[in-house]
This record gives structure tokens, C-alpha cells and sequence, in this order.
């Protein structure tokens, strides 16, 4: 049993660092590890209040190697932030547990420094940069030692502002000339899939889209910088799901282009792109080419793009969009047809189609035919259309005759092929609310959407959304307003009156914008300056990045050299002060050391008063002082004046 | 260097001595006014009449072998009436200048607050540059050039307070203050001092003085008592709301009244003490401001008492 001890109150301020540190990461670590960190820090609670004995270093030792084991387990691998963070956690709510000694301090302050950069990494998003910058200082605090200045703790405070502030040049230096590392460096794949990441999977089947549309997570910002695209072309693809198996959709067999992507220089607009744990990217209608730093990917054929790699970090990717597409290759077009013919067809589906489209044989006029159909039958749309895993096509169109998007395109989707018309379904994002004062989407959940595209009569792919038919209003006035009106309100207040209530914009609402569009400008700075700005910039004073990193190695060398030799002159004794503090050491125990205050010819009355040092002796030692300190230095001190000033000093 | 000031010492020390045979208990005092003139500073004494400025002054001319003139100060006193008139002489058909009171090596202004601003300030070109300026002629006074004021305590009647400008061209100043009962005593055994004063002979020469203003030039100062002064400055202005800030003609005065301090005591080189020595003397007007040289004088130690000897 070890003697209890309590956490000291110069401790409060660390241990509450490194808890809150710790819990903000616990959203980016497994269950178990979050669970047992904070399992321990109760632990820890209980034996401050109830006076446990904590437990001893064997346990706490044995406990850290166990979950060390689980975390390689876990993970597989060693590498990466979220290993690091997980074991970090944990390794610091056991050093909480077992804290005994003041030695363990800056072992702690370690642990925190780790701690605090691990949960920047995760996120880089400004508001933990708010959170954490205390924390910093926190640390810096506890690393000053107890002695220093420890009757003025805002000498203290100031002194670590001090500290602070001198680093800011040597960290935006870094930040400049430091060669950028590719995401892939500090990307190690993980357990994004049990991290709670919520998107689309990679099938689609009725509810999906609406369950998603309850969430207002982020999925991405965007910025438009081609003037020409409307807000009503903004229809975010992800996913282009080919293969029906009644009303659910699933990603056919995608064939990856060969050709590279086309190069441009003018991009028409830039996503930045939360992490979401899948490879899927989102881009506008008729994008042909995409360029970023980020991640690898990939282009198929049909114009879609795909990130190589799991995305588990923010990304930013810009796009170029090129309307005028070419049809379709015959071939395609082939296998297209032929994949539809071989397809059973229902009889009371086809009947259906006869019902509104008559013998048409025209896609276009197919698609305006069904549009119509779904406004004039009573089609109704809802967020909440109940569980219908298994719904069919022919008791949706019949029967339950209400839905959310995914219904909408999935029976649309269906009714096309039924036609002999290829068509196929896209899911994605529609919309996102603007914000005026940065000038930005954000793509948020909510505006998940799924809509379809078929081949029109010159075989060129074209997109339908059947929402429009039956809730005009959900695209006109976007998902998020549209989903806080009540069913009421959308019944009895018309367009305008709508438009007009929106409008007016409350002040929680500009807060809102504002934080947002300062945390986009955050991340887009952050994200902009990648390894090709740093080339580009440093190519543009003719340097390439391994000349810049020796200089940079020399210049910091020359530069902590300097500051050694700056620091040594400045801690430097001068001569007189040796002679004093050697004077004061020997006088220390008759405490008649000199006074702040006092003159060599003051302290040496003093003495002859106080002490029973030889008046010759006294003579000679002050007139070696003030010779040395006061009187003119041409005249050189001698040596065998020196030894004999060390001589008197050790006889007292 | 050392046996120079060894042997000049002895010239002061018998200043001193003779000066405390007709002033008694005085001998601080006495020797500021012997730094004032060695560092070729002017000396303000703010005191109430009758303790003896005016036999300080005769003594200290008599015995220094300086020409002497007295002012003595009122409301109605004109900058000519200190400096000198221009006046016809009708036989050589001319105008010539006659010299005033300030042409001599040293001068007593008496009772200088009671004086209008416009004749003190008469007094400012003098005592900064040595030399004036009347008819657009610029005459040189006499070197040395020494003047010493007195002043009457504030709130006497009739004073016009003389401005931070004219007092920061004091080196010094004192309150000479009533003498100690045991010393008035003596005083009042004692022969006349008037009396006294006429057996004086002068210990030395003005070419002599003179020699040795240029001598304390050469006292040296350290680093290390050049931080210390610098030291009393910086708290002047860090408690800026209990003291005056001081300014560097403040820091310069300080320096050279220390040296001739050093000087006196027989030393070439400056020490801390000295400083100390002086430094109530040069900082009491100046902290004092218009609350007059004695409150001066307290708040000169109180800052003195808070500032460290470096090492």
C-alpha cells in the first residue's frame, strides 16, 4: 500500500489541461480506449475524495503494456495519428492515476504538449485552435520552474506570453520554408468505418437519403469561382449507381479512364472536403477534370471521380467544369441497350408508361411526360416516409404514393429503363446554404439529394430530378429552410411569402455565417499553401527546396549559435562582481553581506564597525574593489593583487 | 595625477576649515558650494533670512580670491540693472557700456523670487552660457563665472516662483537652515563675523580655480557608476507618479557634482558614495518643483534609498 497522496494545487492547473486535452479526443479514438480513459480519471477522482491509496506502479506499468497491445491490435500498425492518440490517452490518464511526485511533472507537460498538437491534427479546425491555445500557455506555465518569480504569478503569466510571442517568428518561418509533407505521411489508415462518419454507402435503397437528411453534420464548403454557375446548377454529384435490384441501387462495375485528367489553369470552383472516411468526391454537373495535393485519384469513364485512399483528413480540391459534353461511343451505347433488353420487364409497370407517355419513343419527351405523371397523381414528399426497406416499384407507384428523393429517382430511374430509355441513379448533394460574408457553400448532410440521369436522343447523359416535379420549393429554397418549415406553412403561404420570411435574416443567424466564414478562410489557408505554393513561391526566387533546407539547417544553426554567444555574454560575471559575491559568500554566515543599496566605501565602514576583520585587510580588499569596479581600467589590476585578495577572503 | 590631487587637496581642505571658523556646524554645505564651483555650477539656497547665506558667500569669495557683486533682487528690478547700461559719454562723443553687477566671478542674487520673471529670465543666458547679450553685443562674463541664489521660502509674499526652466540650471541647491543651539552658541560668543571675515586673506588664485575645473573633467567615471546614475533616472520615470521625472541634464549635473565630490575627497575616480553625497543637493530643486527645496530634498532621499549600487 502506498502512503495516500494528494494532487498538489500547483498541479490543478496541469492535470485539468491534460483531462480536458484529453477529452476532446475522445470522438477520434476507439470506444474501449475513451471508455477507459475516462474510467481512469474517475478512478483518480474517487481517490482524491474518498483518500484511496493509489494504485502502484507495477499495476498502472502492467496496464499500459496491455493497452499498448490492444492499440497495435486495434490499429494494426504503429504509425499514424490515431494510434498515437489513442495510446497517448490512455498513457496519460494511467500517469494521471499513479501521480505521486513532483519529478513527474514534466513528464505530464510532455504527455500535454502531445496531447494538444494530436487533437490539432485531427481537425486543424479554428475553433479547437481557440481551445488549445490556452492549453499551450497552460503548459508553458507549469514548465517555468517553482522558484522562478514564485511570489509574482503575473510576472510569470507575462513571462510566458514572452515566450510565446518570441516564437512566433521562428514558426512562421518554419511554416514557410519547411517542405510541406504529403497528407499520405501522417495518413495512416485506420478504423475510419467504426469512427463516426456518417455519408452515403455505396447502394442506395428507399429511407437511406431521408435518415441522412435528419443530420446537420458538414460534409464540405464550397466556393464558386466561375460566375456563370447558377445557384440552381448546384448539384453536387458523389455517386453513380448503375445496377438496380428493384428499388435498390447499387455502384455498377466502374471502369477506370486511362486518359489523364485534363490539365487546366482556370478552376471553376473548390471544394474543401471534411474528412468522411470514404473515397468518394463531390463535383459539379459536366465536371471534366479535377486537381488537388491532397490524395491520389482516380477518373472512370463515366466523368466520376474517386479519391485512391480513404479520406480521413481534410481535403481541398478544385474543379473544372465543361458544358457542350460529347455523346456517348456507340459501343457504350450498346452495351448500354443491351443490359436493358435483357432486363424482365412488368407488365402492369409497362402499362403504367402507356398510361402517360402513349407511344413515345423520344427521351426527352419521356421525361417531361413523367414529370407530369408524378405532379398530377397525387405523388407526396416527406422526410419521414416510414421504414420500406423492401418497398417495390409498382407499390410505390400505386400505393404508398409518398416518398423522399431517393423514391423519387429510384422509381423514376426504373421507369426509364422500363421505357428502353438507359438511365441511371446519381446521389448526392443539391444545394447548401450561402454565406453572404464569405461567399461559400456549406454542404451540409441535410442537403443529401438523389436524382437521376438518362440518355437523351442525342445520347448524352442528362440530368433529371423528379423532386421538382412534386416539391419545387425543397430545391428552390434549399434543404435546410425548406426542412424547418411545417407541412402548414408549405400548404398555406405562397412562394413569395416564403421567400420573403427567409430573408429575413436574425442576428444568432450573421454570428453564425461570420464564425463560419472565418473557420472556411482558416482551413482554406491552412490547406492552400500545399508543397506545389511552396515550389512555386520558392522557384520564384530561383531555389529548389533542398538548397532552401540547407540554408534553412545552416541559418538556424548560425542563428541558435548566435544566441548561446549572446547568452553567455550576458551571463557573463564582469570581474567586479566576482570579487563581490566572493566577498559576500565569506560573509554570509555573520550575515554582513553587502546591501542592494550600499557603496563599496558604506559597506566597508560597515565592517570595520561590525566585524572584526584586520582594518588592514579591509583596506586592502576595498581597495582592490574599487579599483577593479571605479577606478580607470588603463591602469592594469595585477595578479599578485588578485591572490591576495583570494588570500584575505579565505582567512575570513 | 594622484600626487597632484594629493597636494591640491590640502589648498580645498584649508578653504574648508576657514570657511567653518566664521560659518560653524556648516561643513556639508560648505563644500557642496565648493563642488558647485569647481564643476563650474550655480548654486540656488532657499532659506529663511539671517542663517548666514550672505557670510557664506563673502567668505568663500574672500578666501577663493574672486571678485564679488551683490544683487540685491525686487519687483522692480530691470534686466539692465543686472546686465549694464549703454550710456552717451559726451566727451569722447560715444556710447559706451557700462558693465552691471553680473560682471564679476562671483555673485550673490538675493532673494532672486522676488524679482520680476522678465529680469530672472535675464539671469537664464548668464548662467547657461557665461556670457550677455544687451544692444546686440554679446559680452563674455568674467571666468569663473559663479552665481549664487537665494530664494525665499513659497508662499512668502511678493515672490514670483521661478520656473522648472531657470532651476534646472542650478547644479545645486541647499537649505542652509538654523544652525544647531551648541553652534549658535559659539556664534554668539563669538567675535563678529563681519569682523572675522576682514582677517581672511585668499588661499588662492582664480588662474588656480580655474586649473582645477579642468582637472575634475578628468575624474573618472566607470561603467559601473555611470549605470548607477542611470539607475537613479530610470526610477525617477518609472514612479513618475511620486517624483518628477528627472531629464538628462539632470543625469549630467549629477555626474559631474560627483566627480568634483571625488575630487575634494582627493580621489581620481568616482565611487558610489560620491553620488550619494551629491545627489540630494542636484535633485532636491529639480523633485521639488514648486514645492520649494526642502520638501525637494525628502523626496531626492526617498528615491535615493530605492535605488540598488549595481555590481
Amino acid at each position: 500500500m502506498k502512503a495516500h497522496f494528494r494532487i498538489h494545487p500547483d498541479y490543478t492547473s496541469l492535470i485539468a489541461t491534460l483531462v480536458v486535452s484529453s477529452l476532446l479526443l475522445i470522438s477520434d479514438v476507439p470506444n474501449w480506449a475513451a471508455l477507459s480513459t475516462v474510467l481512469f480519471f474517475i478512478w483518480r477522482l474517487l481517490i482524491e475524495y474518498f483518500r484511496w491509496p493509489t494504485p502502484s506502479r507495477w499495476l498502472t506499468g502492467f496496464l499500459s503494456v496491455i493497452f499498448l497491445v490492444a492499440t497495435l491490435y486495434t490499429f494494426k500498425s504503429w504509425i499514424g495519428k490515431e494510434v498515437s492518440a489513442c495510446f497517448l490517452m490512455i498513457l496519460t490518464s494511467l500517469k494521471i492515476l499513479e501521480l505521486q511526485e513532483e519529478s513527474e511533472k514534466s513528464f505530464l507537460i510532455l504527455l500535454g504538449f502531445f496531447l494538444v498538437s494530436s487533437k490539432f491534427l485531427f481537425s486543424l479546425d479554428l475553433i479547437y485552435v481557440a481551445i488549445e491555445i490556452p492549453m499551450l500557455l497552460i503548459l508553458i506555465y507549469n514548465l517555468l520552474p517553482t522558484q522562478f518569480m514564485s511570489n509574482n504569478p503575473w510576472g510569470r503569466i507575462q513571462y510566458v506570453f514572452k515566450v510565446i510571442v518570441l516564437t512566433i517568428p521562428l514558426t512562421a518561418f518554419l511554416y514557410v520554408f519547411f517542405p510541406r509533407f504529403t497528407q499520405k505521411f501522417i495518413e495512416v489508415q485506420g478504423l475510419q468505418d467504426k469512427i463516426g462518419i456518417s455519408g452515403f454507402s455505396d447502394s442506395i435503397q428507399p429511407g437511406q437519403v431521408s435518415q441522412l437528411a435528419q443530420s446537420n453534420e458538414l460534409v464540405f464548403r464550397a466556393e464558386l469561382m466561375n460566375e456563370k454557375i447558377s445557384s440552381e446548377d448546384l448539384y453536387w454529384k458523389g455517386q453513380i449507381l448503375t445496377e438496380s435490384k428493384g428499388m435498390l441501387w447499387k455502384r455498377g462495375l466502374l471502369e477506370i479512364s486511362e486518359e489523364d485528367p485534363l490539365p487546366f489553369a482556370m478552376a471553376d470552383y473548390k471544394i474543401i472536403l471534411e474528412p468522411t472516411g470514404r473515397r468518394w468526391l463531390f463535383f459539379l454537373d459536366d465536371t471534366v477534370s479535377i486537381k488537388t495535393e491532397n490524395f491520389k485519384f482516380q477518373k472512370t469513364s463515366g466523368n466520376v471521380f474517386f479519391s485512391v485512399d480513404n479520406l480521413s483528413a481534410r481535403s481541398q480540391y478544385v474543379g473544372k467544369v465543361l458544358k457542350n459534353q460529347k455523346p456517348i461511343s456507340d459501343r457504350d451505347y450498346n452495351v448500354l441497350k443491351s443490359k436493358l433488353q435483357a432486363t424482365q420487364k412488368d407488365p402492369a409497370i409497362l402499362e403504367i408508361i402507356k398510361g402517360f407517355n402513349g407511344d413515345n419513343h423520344d427521351p426527352d419527351i419521356f421525361a417531361k411526360n413523367l414529370l407530369h405523371y408524378y405532379q398530377s397523381n397525387h405523388f407526396y414528399y416527406t422526410l419521414r416516409p416510414g421504414d420500406q426497406g423492401d418497398l417495390q416499384l409498382i407499390d410505390f407507384l400505386l400505393k404508398s404514393k409518398k416518398g423522399f428523393c431517393e423514391h423519387y429517382a429510384s422509381s423514376a430511374a426504373l421507369l426509364f429503363r422500363a421505357a428502353n430509355i438507359p438511365s441511371r441513379v446519381v446521389v448526392g448533394y443539391q444545394g447548401g446554404v450561402f454565406n453572404r460574408n464569405g461567399r461559400f457553400w456549406s454542404v451540409t448532410q441535410k442537403d443529401a439529394h438523389a436524382w437521376i440521369e438518362y440518355l437523351n436522343s442525342q445520347k448524352i447523359w442528362t440530368r433529371l430530378d423528379p423532386t421538382s416535379a412534386i416539391a419545387p420549393l425543397r430545391l428552390e429554397l434549399g434543404a435546410q429552410a425548406y426542412f424547418n418549415l411545417n407541412e402548414n406553412e408549405i400548404q398555406s403561404l405562397s412562394k413569395e411569402e416564403l421567400k420573403k420570411r427567409l430573408e429575413n435574416s436574425n442576428f444568432i443567424e450573421d454570428v453564425e455565417f461570420w464564425f463560419e466564414n472565418i473557420n472556411y478562410k482558416w482551413n482554406t489557408w491552412l490547406l492552400d499553401y500545399d508543397l506545389e505554393k511552396q515550389k512555386a513561391w520558392l522557384e520564384k526566387y530561383n531555389m529548389s527546396l533542398t538548397s532552401l533546407s540547407l540554408i534553412a539547417l545552416v541559418l538556424s544553426l548560425l542563428a541558435t549559435a548566435l544566441f548561446q554567444f549572446l547568452v553567455d555574454r550576458k551571463n557573463k560575471k564582469t570581474d567586479y562582481e566576482i570579487l563581490i559575491e566572493a566577498l559576500n559568500k565569506a560573509l554570509k554566515k555573520r550575515e554582513l553581506e553587502r546591501l542592494p543599496t550600499e557603496g563599496p566605501l558604506e559597506w566597508k565602514n560597515r565592517l570595520q564597525i561590525q566585524s572584526s576583520i584586520p582594518q588592514r585587510s579591509l583596506d586592502l580588499l576595498f581597495e582592490f574593489i574599487v579599483s577593479v569596479g571605479y577606478k580607470n581600467k588603463s591602469i592594469a589590476i595585477s595578479a599578485e593583487q588578485r591572490k591576495i585578495f583570494f588570500k584575505i577572503i579565505n582567512e575570513i | 595625477m594622484t600626487e597632484i590631487v594629493c597636494l591640491m587637496k590640502t589648498n580645498w581642505e584649508k578653504v574648508l576649515e576657514a570657511t567653518d571658523q566664521i560659518i560653524f556646524d556648516k561643513k556639508n554645505e560648505i563644500k557642496l558650494c565648493l563642488v558647485a564651483i569647481l564643476s563650474r555650477g550655480h548654486l540656488l539656497i532657499e532659506d529663511v533670512p539671517g542663517v548666514g547665506k550672505t557670510t557664506l558667500v563673502q567668505t568663500l569669495a574672500k578666501l577663493l580670491g574672486m571678485e564679488t557683486s551683490r544683487i540685491q533682487f525686487t519687483s522692480d528690478l530691470l534686466p539692465s540693472d543686472i546686465i549694464g547700461n549703454t550710456i552717451y559719454d559726451p566727451e569722447k562723443k560715444e556710447f559706451k557700456f557700462f558693465q552691471g553687477p553680473l560682471f564679476a566671478n562671483l555673485v550673490l542674487a538675493d532673494e532672486l523670487n522676488r524679482a520680476n520673471p522678465r529680469t530672472q529670465s535675464a539671469l537664464l543666458q548668464a548662467m547657461e552660457e557665461g556670457q550677455v547679450s544687451s544692444d546686440r553685443k554679446t559680452m563674455s562674463l568674467p571666468d569663473p563665472f559663479f552665481l549664487i541664489a537665494t530664494q525665499n521660502p513659497r508662499h512668502q509674499t511678493g515672490t514670483f516662483p521661478l520656473p522648472e526652466s531657470q532651476l534646472d540650471r542650478f547644479l545645486l541647491s541647499l537649505n542652509l537652515n538654523y544652525a544647531s543651539p551648541e553652534a549658535e552658541m559659539k556664534i554668539f560668543k563669538g567675535m563678529d563675523p563681519r569682523k572675522k571675515m576682514a582677517g581672511l586673506f585668499s588661499l588662492m588664485s582664480v588662474e588656480e580655480i580655474r586649473e582645477q575645473q579642468d582637472q575634475v573633467d578628468n575624474v573618472f567615471t566607470s561603467d559601473l557608476l555611470i549605470q548607477f546614475i542611470s539607475k537613479i533616472l530610470i526610477e525617477s520615470r518609472k514612479k513618475s507618479d511620486l517624483y518628477q521625472a528627472l531629464s538628462t541634464r539632470t543625469g549630467l549635473a549629477l555626474t559631474r557634482a560627483a566627480k568634483a565630490w571625488a575630487f575634494l575627497d582627493g580621489r581620481d575616480h568616482c565611487l558610489p558614495e560620491d553620488v550619494k553625497s551629491v545627489a540630494p543637493a542636484v535633485l532636491a530643486h529639480r523633485l521639488g518643483g514648486v514645492d520649494g527645496v526642502l520638501d525637494g530634498y525628502k523626496k531626492a532621499n526617498d528615491l535615493l534609498r530605492n535605488v540598488e549600487v549595481p555590481t
